[in-house]
């Protein structure tokens, strides 16, 4: 793996990338190894470029903006096989990629929807970005140098290689998100432009401008549906689960919330102490919508202070506008318990007897 | 009720005063004169009302002076919010799960500080343990003629370690009920949200464990 030299794998967090000299990544990846075998395993690589017959306008600040034009990738699934071996005939060595029939290409022009197709866009007009010094790859090496699996498709032995390095380095990396530093140099010849043109003359070599930050997403994770890759597909299926995805209907839905003793005050009024909501507690629920409000209460277990005295019951106005779906009242011992509003919908034990009061 | 009676008292008996001043005037004889400049001062300031009224009626016109805003009550508290929208669901003996892990931080103590964890703005069950956060919440789900259809439970476990977090997400849904919550998530989104702060209650009543 042509690596930056002196550093080997840098572990980032993605919100604090100031080591990074291009916030727009070239190249993204993302692996499912499947190391929880709850999936399939799947690993996918994705190009965002400019071409060298697009390029954006430079904005006043020097940059030509935060986001490519274009996307293209590919799709390795599940099971597919890898190797590198050398020639011992021949002092070239030789790269078995993956295999063809394993894999999708993507394209996209507009970032959010990517088209499944039989081969990438032509990489020779990709354009990447660095601080404002754009570059353009070209691929090098001939098919003589490099054989390839990928030759019935074109010569894309350069990418083919690229792709074995990145896959051996990210089956090394821990869980999460991560970017390393690469030397495109050895796969791409890259080119600058100088404001008018690419500058086709000579590759450029120094590593401010060939050493570009890869983003990786990795995790133990299998591949259970299309929409959790970056190409939101998998090979070529949008609508792809394992476990499916169909959803039934239904016409409410309503989130439970307990509310138990501690949710509860006290007021004195016809002459006892009644249970109410504390105004905090309504405040709080008052901000949700489609709750199912529920009461569990042990009468046994409700007094008040150190003399013990008896709560009634609810008081008058208990629940401050609050609609509450179930009151569940439970007691071991005979008692009564009063209630000023009937259309309260109060589940008790055998034992509890309601006394339904009148608003003074 | 009897506020009502006492105000038809007063009011009746203002007119029946107004009424007999009325009749004094006429019985009397200077007081015509004074009774016609009454009546022709009332006439004056009924019509100037009636001007006003008209004219402000045919020359008012509406203004937007400013936008409404959603308000939302924690904007002014810390919270991590996780859109989750494209969920995946991994099964594990036909219970289904979910579990990530971010490369990322924060500060977190559930020991000496208390969260709240909202899913889809609506709070869970919440506790939380050094660092450990756990919420719960149970969403009812009817059908078109009222009647109940399922409940979904969902256990959500967060644990933030020094240099990532990790998230795990159970659901007690099956294979016959993970797809009213797959409609929820598609209807609703799916996002999970902490925030530093946490509605107090006041345990004002004995034994208030409930």
């Amino acid at each position: 793996m042509y690596l930056k030299d002196n550093v080997t794998i840098t572990t980032a967090y993605i919100d604090d990338a100031t080591y990074s000299e291009d916030e727009k990544y070239f190249i993204n990846l993302e692996y499912y190894s499947n190391a929880y075998s709850n999936g399939i395993e799947c690993f996918g690589a994705r190009w965002d470029y400019y071409t060298d017959t697009s390029i954006p306008d430079k904005k006043e600040d020097g940059s030509y903006g935060d986001k490519y034009t274009y996307s293209s990738g590919v799709q390795f699934k599940n099971g597919y096989t890898y190797s590198k071996y050398a020639d011992t005939n021949n002092w070239n060595y030789s790269y078995s990629a993956f295999k063809m029939n394993d894999c999708t290409f993507y394209n996209t022009s507009n970032g959010v929807s990517f088209d499944a197709t039989n081969s990438l866009e032509d990489m020779n007009h990709w354009v990447y970005d660095i601080d404002g010094q754009l570059c353009l790859i070209e691929e090098k090496g001939n098919i003589n140098e490099y054989k390839t699996l990928w030759v019935d498709r074109g010569t894309k032995y350069d990418t083919s290689m690229l792709l074995c390095d990145l896959y051996d380095v990210v089956k090394s990396l821990p869980d999460g998100e991560q970017v390393i530093t690469i030397d495109l140099s050895r796969y791409y010849n890259v080119f600058l432009f100088d404001g008018k043109e690419f500058d086709k003359g000579t590759p450029a070599t120094t590593e401010n401008w060939v050493f570009v930050n890869v983003y990786i997403y990795k995790t133990s994770n299998g591949l259970v549906s299309a929409k959790q890759s970056m190409f939101k597909s998998y090979m070529g299926n949008p609508e792809w689960s394992l476990y499916g995805t169909a959803s039934e209907n239904y016409w409410q839905a309503n989130v439970e919330y307990n509310l138990t003793l501690k949710d509860f005050t006290f007021t004195y009024e016809n002459g006892g102490y009644y249970l109410k909501l504390q105004t905090s507690c309504i405040d709080y629920l008052k901000e949700f919508k489609n709750m199912r409000l529920l009461v569990n209460l042990d009468i046994d277990k409700i007094y008040l202070g150190a003399d013990k005295l008896n709560i009634e019951g609810f008081s008058s106005n208990a629940f401050g506008g609050l609609k509450i779906d179930t009151i569940n009242l439970t007691s071991d011992s005979p008692c009564t318990f009063k209630v000023f509003d009937k259309k309260l919908n109060i589940q008790h034990s055998d034992n509890i007897t309601l006394e339904y009061l009148e608003v003074a | 009720m009897f506020d009502k009676f006492y105000s038809t008292i007063i009011s009746v008996a203002i007119i029946v005063m107004i009424g007999l001043g009325i009749v004094a005037m006429i019985r009397s004889k200077n007081g015509k004169p004074y009774l016609m400049f009454v009546f022709g001062l009332v006439w004056f300031f009924v019509g100037l009302f009636n001007v006003f009224t008209g004219v402000n009626y045919y020359t008012t016109y509406s203004k937007v002076y400013g936008t409404l805003e959603q308000h939302d009550p924690y904007e002014d508290f810390n919270y991590f919010e996780y859109d989750l929208k494209d969920i995946a669901w991994y099964v594990d003996n036909n219970n289904y799960y979910y579990q990530t892990s971010y490369a990322t931080s924060m500060e977190f103590d559930g020991t000496e500080n208390e969260y709240t964890l909202l899913l889809n703005n609506k709070p869970c069950e919440t506790s939380s343990t050094f660092g450990k956060l756990r919420g719960v919440q149970q969403i009812y789900f009817n059908d078109v003629d009222g009647t109940y259809k399922n409940t979904i439970g969902l256990d959500v476990n967060i644990t933030f370690y020094a240099s990532s977090i990790s998230l795990k997400i159970n659901t007690d849904a099956t294979h016959e009920s993970i797809n009213l919550l797959n409609e929820y998530i598609k209807v609703n989104g799916f996002k999970l949200r902490i925030i530093d702060k946490v509605y107090s209650s006041f345990p004002l009543l004995s034994d208030s464990a409930g």
